[in-house]
């Protein structure tokens, strides 16, 4: 609408926050990227190399790749699909003027969680937390349902394998759950996000497997040949333990639960802090928050069972130096 | 049977989108199975093994949507011409918003000169200032947002009276102004009565039933919740009413609150009586049976709040069809109940709705418990399992933080359903289905599996679960209210009438006799 060309010029939207990555890897030559798609609180943006990022308003937490703009300037990025946006100093689009500013945002990285004094019970309790709050789906469409039994199979052979220890059989697992499933983010890709986000939190003996994730998710054929965009930029940036906050601030309050000392300290408290956390992944998107939730608690019981074996075994587990 | 293929290029549709569209197609006559999952290459596994396969998906890329259509031989075109409405609709709707879009107050005004009213629904924290420069551009405003201040709301409402506007709100979810619905609302004939409401489903219903005895609207003018509170002190309410009596088309004022602070209700009380027009006035929940004004009547629920504003308007109340209590249906439903299903569960939509039922049960049972309970004994959290007679909110801010509201959004109001059929001791559900602009584009299709479910989860463990559902809607909605009452008929679920009759049948159908 050229009649609304001129109304932003020299007011530029000031971001609130933005990924501190992303801030350094965005190119600041001027070239032009484009509007890859809009939702209701998100605009995805392709860099001119590629890139998959967004614009999103801050009603929603930070998140990798993401700058967050406050809700009340949301209305003003009223961008459209191949809409095309110079990637300069700040984004422009290049139709109607609006600038956003990344300038003065404030960095964002996950804030790190150290897990080592979690005990084997503590990690039990906590799975079952998780549980307890994962609702059976009341309805499933078609695609769901017949996704559901692969998603469950192959869920299943993940944990197999990565009980097994052999590196080649987890990345083999894992890569037949990219990208299967229902929904913008599939299933199987939202599993893998919640257990790789743990995985790769301080002290995890399930740090082992990180290597066979990535190699399941960057090694094979292209990832935007196996899944959707949106979900191959979310999955490239979990296997590096990076995901939305909430998910973060969920192995945050498990770590907390850890040091406040008893195990009856887990989930005992309609309103913990786990709980709250729990839920607050639990909300993401339609079904993202609960296939999130699953591979958090199969990673939470798979960490349980390391532990308890590092803690029966000799000193030094032979394998963990494998 | 005859399998429709079809590819959409580049498809980026959120995964509620997805799931709402993919229930609706399957709900198509004709259809036997809808299938729609984005193109990745496991995707295309999973449908190879049911069997489905088709170059034109072993073409398709994952940022394509592919949607597979079985149906019968003779309905397939119908059922592919439905599908394929439903996705135009979704893609026009995304369309349509995006190209009527003004980006700040400023450039509307510049744009719309001649508008005058304002909707705003932006974060709370926001609101009170863009409705601030509403006003100062002389508009009426409706605030829809919630967590503006009750400092912030005094003062707005202050400068709206000083200027002769209205500002309706905060959190404020339906209007009516000269015909036109805002934020959320039913298509109601216009006619001669004037409703002024504090409570947002509580407004919507009485306009419903307002259409339903015959009558019609003339406006629809929303307060907020709070604007009966001792803080704020009714201002919109009472400059509501000031407008209606002066509105030449308005012949009844009705009034619709949750319970007010006693002096705020002796001042609207006041003002009604001194309108010069007859006043109906429902303060759910409330005690008053006396308003002290010859004009004005005080009711105790939605329903006779219409009937009696309907025949204020000196319509004959025998050429009405009343909706009378069916005391051979409640019968029928206490013989089919075992002696230990003695509970009640409701999950509602609409918080006005809830609290009606709650009220209803309220005046038999003591155990009754719910996330809008005055009686701080009796509140349940979002995270609580149901106890007793449970009443629940769904709408609330416990419920619907870091989530849209369940009228838009259902899964965990579908969620909920299905827990509560666990309970062997739960003889009745009772929901609401609320229609209209705003609300979901198909609320009864989106349950009926969950319904499904929760009956069969019953009938398991021999027993009959009384699905209650009332549709808050007219037959000039969309959808129309009588294809989502033959939706919910057809899963077996019993129909209130109301959302008064809705209250009163859940707890009959549990009482067992010398009600406990």
């Amino acid at each position: 609408m050229t009649a609304t060309a001129g109304e932003h010029a020299g007011r530029p939207v000031d971001a609130v926050s933005v990924d501190a990555r992303l801030a350094a890897a965005l190119p600041i030559d001027g070239r032009t990227g484009t509007v890859h798609s809009v939702h209701a609180r998100v605009v995805n943006l392709r860099t001119p190399d590629g890139l998959l990022c967004c614009l999103a308003s801050d009603e929603l937490d930070d998140a990798p790749r993401t700058v967050l703009i406050a809700a009340a300037d949301w209305g003003r990025i009223g961008w459209h699909r191949d809409d095309p946006v110079r990637f300069g100093p700040a984004l422009t689009h290049a139709y109607d003027g609006t600038t956003v500013v990344l300038a003065g945002a404030t960095p964002w990285q996950p804030s790190p969680a150290d897990t080592s004094a979690l005990t084997p019970d503590l990690l039990r309790h906590a799975a079952a937390t998780v549980e307890r709050h994962l609702l059976t789906p009341a309805h499933r469409t078609p695609f769901e349902v017949a996704s559901a039994d692969e998603l469950g199979r192959r869920t299943t052979a993940l944990a197999d394998a990565i009980r097994g220890d052999a590196a080649t059989a987890v990345t083999a697992a894992a890569a037949r759950l990219v990208g299967l499933g229902a929904g913008l983010t599939p299933s199987g890709d939202d599993l893998l996000t919640g257990l790789a986000v743990l995985a790769a939190a301080d002290g995890m003996a399930l740090g082992r497997i990180r290597p066979a994730l990535a190699e399941a998710v960057l090694g094979h054929a292209p990832l935007e040949e196996r899944t959707t965009a949106v979900s191959a930029a979310t999955l490239t940036e979990a296997v590096a333990g990076r995901a939305r906050q909430r998910i973060h601030d969920l192995v945050t309050a498990l770590v907390s639960t850890g040091e406040a000392g008893t195990a009856g300290g887990v989930g005992s408290g309609g309103r913990s802090s786990l709980v709250d956390a729990v839920l607050r992944v639990r909300a993401i998107g339609h079904t993202s928050g609960a296939d999130i939730l699953t591979g958090l608690r199969l990673g939470l019981t798979l960490e349980a069972d390391l532990r308890e074996a590092n803690r029966l075994a000799a000193p030094t587990h032979p394998k963990e130096n494998s | 049977m005859t399998r429709y293929v079809d590819i959409r290029k580049n498809t980026y549709l959120d995964s509620v989108s997805l799931m709402s569209m993919s229930t609706r197609a399957n709900a198509v006559e004709g259809v036997t199975r809808a299938l729609l999952g984005m193109a990745t290459p496991m995707n295309k596994e999973v449908l190879l093994n049911v069997g489905v396969r088709d170059p034109a998906i072993d073409a398709a890329r994952p940022s394509d949507l592919m949607i597979v259509i079985d149906a019968a031989d003779d309905l397939v075109e119908d059922a592919i011409a439905a599908v394929d409405e439903i996705l135009a609709r979704r893609n026009g709707a995304a369309e349509s918003t995006a190209e009527i879009r003004h980006r700040t107050l400023d450039g509307a005004f510049t744009e719309v000169p001649d508008s005058n009213l304002v909707l705003i629904s932006v974060n709370g924290a926001f609101a009170a200032r863009e409705a601030r420069k509403a006003l100062v551009a002389g508009k009426h405003v409706m605030v829809f947002s919630d967590n503006v201040s009750v400092e912030d709301e005094i003062e707005l409402k202050e400068l709206a009276h000083d200027r002769g506007l209205l500002l309706m709100g905060p959190d404020c979810g339906t209007a009516i102004i000269n015909g036109t619905g805002l934020a959320f609302a039913n298509a109601v004939r216009r006619g001669s009565v004037g409703i002024v409401g504090a409570s947002g489903t509580g407004s919507q219903e009485i306009a419903v039933r307002v259409h339903d005895f015959g009558g019609g609207v003339s406006q629809l003018i929303g307060t907020g919740g709070r604007d009966l509170s001792a803080e704020v002190g009714g201002l919109m309410m009472i400059d509501g009413i000031e407008a209606l009596a002066a509105d030449p088309a308005t012949e009844v004022i009705v009034v619709v609150s949750k319970p007010p602070a006693e002096e705020v209700a002796d001042k609207v009380l006041g003002v009604l009586g001194g309108a010069g027009k007859p006043a109906v006035v429902c303060f759910l929940g409330s005690p008053r049976t006396e308003s002290g004004y010859a004009d004005v009547q005080l009711v105790s629920g939605t329903k006779p709040a219409a009937l009696a504003a309907v025949l204020a308007t000196g319509v004959d109340e025998s050429t009405l069809d009343l909706h009378a209590l069916n005391v051979p249906l409640i019968e029928e439903v206490r013989a089919r109940l075992a002696p230990e299903q003695k509970y009640v569960r409701g999950l509602f939509c609409g918080g006005t709705l809830c609290d009606e039922a709650m009220f209803a049960a309220l005046a038999t049972y003591d155990d009754v418990w719910s996330n809008i309970q005055r009686d701080p004994a009796y509140v349940l959290g979002a995270t609580d399992a149901s106890r007793g007679h449970t009443f629940l909110d769904l709408g609330g801010d416990d419920f619907t933080d870091g989530r849209p509201h369940p009228m838009i959004d259902p899964s965990l109001r579908l969620q909920r359903l299905v827990r509560e059929a666990d309970d062997p001791e739960v003889g009745v559900i009772a929901m609401d289905f609320v229609l209209g602009f705003g609300a979901h584009e198909d609320p009864v299709g989106v349950t009926i599996p969950a319904i499904e479910e929760a009956k069969a989860k019953a009938a398991d463990r021999g027993q009959h679960l009384e699905i209650l559902g009332y549709v808050l809607g007219t037959d000039l909605d969309t959808p129309a209210i009588a294809d989502q009452v033959a939706q919910l008929e057809a899963a077996g679920v019993t129909i209130a009438s109301s959302s008064t009759n809705l209250g009163l049948l859940a707890r009959e159908f549990v009482a067992k006799g010398d009600h406990r």
